[in-house]
């Protein structure tokens, strides 16, 4: 188990590496030079040369390449934002909180929801709970999240008035955004969970189950539940990193001041070092959480568990 | 060779017939149609044109004239919708189509020659992977600019790792069976066993995958149209309607809606269709 941990965190130290080359080259030949647009419409060529000398942007394209791989992977600085003068990793984790509070939640209403539903759904299989269900879910699976974002503050803050639209003044400002990220999640979540309960339906130890007289709450909790939630699992950390890397533009309709806004913004204002930053981070980020879900799929699942830990536990029993 | 032929359309008229039995299928299908229609005959459905404004009508509410109301600009909501389908439809469908060629040819030299080639294809597919679809698309979109083609471009590549995993996979199934063999024995050419032989048989998965593709890469382009790094306004792309709308939607929700409707409405109907094709190409469901 140590050795697969040690591989898995030594690919995902390569893979970092190079997503830092891939996102450092594309913004190198990107058409455009920063300084100008740094400067606006009206700077002088004089002005740009005096700038793109001072962001260091004027020098050869392996030695920017070797002073950034070496600021931030030795140094851990990753430089301060050409637009504001703030160095990056300072704000960076003051908006971080927002990013990963929103993130999580969503996660958590995500597998909670998304889960009861589906197992709902599949207990109901072919009957009209399950038709509704699945007609909200594919609905919901069609809508773009943004989209549902702003129906939801049509709703929600403008026609209801109960929570408001954008900000983060008070706890109430993270209901929408968390719900709207989470709702795609939650109705693909479902669906898959559906189409696993049905795959366990009538499987042979379901049966045994019944068979011993366990009531019915009692097959589903403990046999069903257990044994279909496997592919939930495995999409838990593709799912995580995917509304943190989204969360651009739930952000960006809410008005959260979050990591994805920021790369939005370093992205309109060509900061480089800012998006550079960002990108690097949703990336290790991403890596992570894939490592994560591996390891709760070995730990959950007994058959690979049994792989690992070997004959031990069998003979202890 | 013209058994083979028949054997082929059979094949296909049977996967259109089962596909036909489907309820879903049929809903997904007329939707589609209707949509692809109005879209594409937009000049002749539309009331209006895409960019005719009416400064005497800005921002109303839908009505009799006006079917979904109109913009700030006053140009009609309904027939901007029905020229930026060509747009977003076009988008969807490049980009699916495009991803998924290059995936099936990525694949396939990965599957079919193996060793280095493979390793070297694969390792880049899961660097690739390890960054989250919506962020590969900014990036792509970041570094080439916004615009139509550039759209298509991030979102075509965006899709690649996926593709090209499932097209190894099916290729790695394929290749121990024992027409392949046979084909081998008579001194097919490389090109030929994987081009004639292989990709017929690896076919319906990447059909599936690349249906439900369009629907996908058609939300992914209204968002990054929305963040304004897809298509830009004026051009009446959904997302880029709804960018154009956002700053109105304290005041003019309906702006926001109609756009979204078109966009869930085209999903919902590709996916609809998407499903009922895999089931029907399924052979396990084939009885």
């Amino acid at each position: 188990m140590g050795r697969y941990v040690i591989k898995r965190l030594l690919t995902t130290v390569v893979i970092v590496f190079v997503t830092a080359f891939i996102i450092f080259t594309i913004l190198y030949f990107t058409p455009g030079e920063p300084a100008r647009v740094l400067l606006g419409g009206s700077a002088t060529e004089a002005e740009v040369q005096v700038m793109s000398h001072s962001l260091g942007t004027d020098r050869p394209y392996l030695v920017q390449l070797g002073e950034f791989m070496y600021n931030t992977f030795l140094k851990f600085d990753f430089g301060t934002s050409w637009l504001y003068g703030v160095p990056v990793y300072q704000e960076l984790t003051n908006r971080l909180g927002y990013t990963l509070i929103i993130g999580f939640a969503s996660m958590i209403l995500n597998f909670a929801l998304g889960i009861s539903l589906g197992v709902f759904a599949g207990t109901h299989a072919g009957k009209w709970q399950d038709s509704v269900t699945m007609a909200i879910t594919m609905v919901l699976v069609s809508c773009p999240n943004f989209w549902l974002a702003l129906m939801m503050i049509i709703v929600f803050s403008l026609k209801l008035g109960w929570l408001p639209a954008y900000g983060i003044n008070t706890w109430t400002c993270f209901i929408l955004p968390v719900i709207a990220s989470a709702l795609t999640g939650v109705a693909m979540n479902a669906r898959q969970m559906r189409s696993s309960i049905l795959d366990v339906f009538r499987a042979d130890f379901i049966t045994t189950a019944r068979a011993k007289g366990q009531t019915e709450n009692q097959v589903v909790l403990r046999h069903m539940l257990p044994n279909a939630m496997m592919p939930a699992i495995t999409a838990m950390g593709g799912a995580l990193s995917n509304v943190i890397a989204g969360s651009a533009i739930i952000e960006s309709v809410f008005s959260i001041p979050g990591v994805g806004l920021y790369m939005l913004n370093g992205i309109n204002s060509r900061d480089y070092p800012v998006i550079r930053a960002c990108v690097l981070f949703f990336a290790v980020f991403a890596s992570l959480a894939m490592i994560v879900t591996d390891l709760a799929y070995a730990f959950l699942d007994p058959r690979i568990k049994a792989r690992y830990t070997g004959g031990k536990r069998r003979k202890a029993k | 060779m013209k058994r083979e032929k028949s054997a082929k359309n059979y094949y296909f008229l049977e996967t259109l017939k089962r596909l036909e039995k489907g309820v879903n299928a049929r809903i997904g299908t007329i939707i589609l149609i209707v949509l692809v229609f109005c879209c594409v005959f937009a000049p002749l459905v539309a009331p209006y044109g895409q960019n005719d404004m009416d400064l005497t009508a800005m921002c109303q509410g839908p009505s009799l004239k006006h079917l979904c109301g109109t913009d700030n600009l006053g140009r009609d909501i309904f027939s901007r919708l029905l020229y930026g389908g060509r747009f977003s439809l076009a988008l969807g469908l490049a980009s699916s189509v495009f991803g998924m060629v290059l995936s099936v040819i990525l694949g396939s030299i990965a599957g079919y020659f193996g060793g280095k080639v493979e390793n070297i294809i694969m390792r880049l597919m899961d660097i690739w992977a390890s960054l989250p679809g919506i962020l590969l698309c900014i990036l792509i979109s970041t570094a080439f600019g916004a615009g139509f083609f550039n759209t298509i471009l991030a979102l075509s590549v965006s899709t690649l790792p996926g593709g090209v995993r499932t097209t190894r996979a099916q290729i790695l199934k394929e290749r121990s069976m024992e027409y392949l063999e046979a084909a081998e024995s008579i001194n097919c050419s490389k090109v030929k066993i994987m081009f004639g032989h292989l990709l017929p048989n690896v076919f319906s998965p990447m059909l599936v995958g690349c249906t439900m593709g369009i629907g996908n890469n058609i939300m992914m382009a209204a968002t990054l149209s929305y963040i304004g790094l897809g298509v830009q306004p004026p051009t009446p792309e959904w997302g880029a309607m709804l960018a154009d709308a956002r700053s109105y939607i304290l005041v003019y929700p309906h702006m926001i809606i109609w756009p979204g409707i078109f966009i869930a409405l085209t999903v919902f109907a590709i996916n609809l269709l998407g499903d009922a094709l895999r089931d029907a190409l399924d052979p396990k469901l084939r009885s």
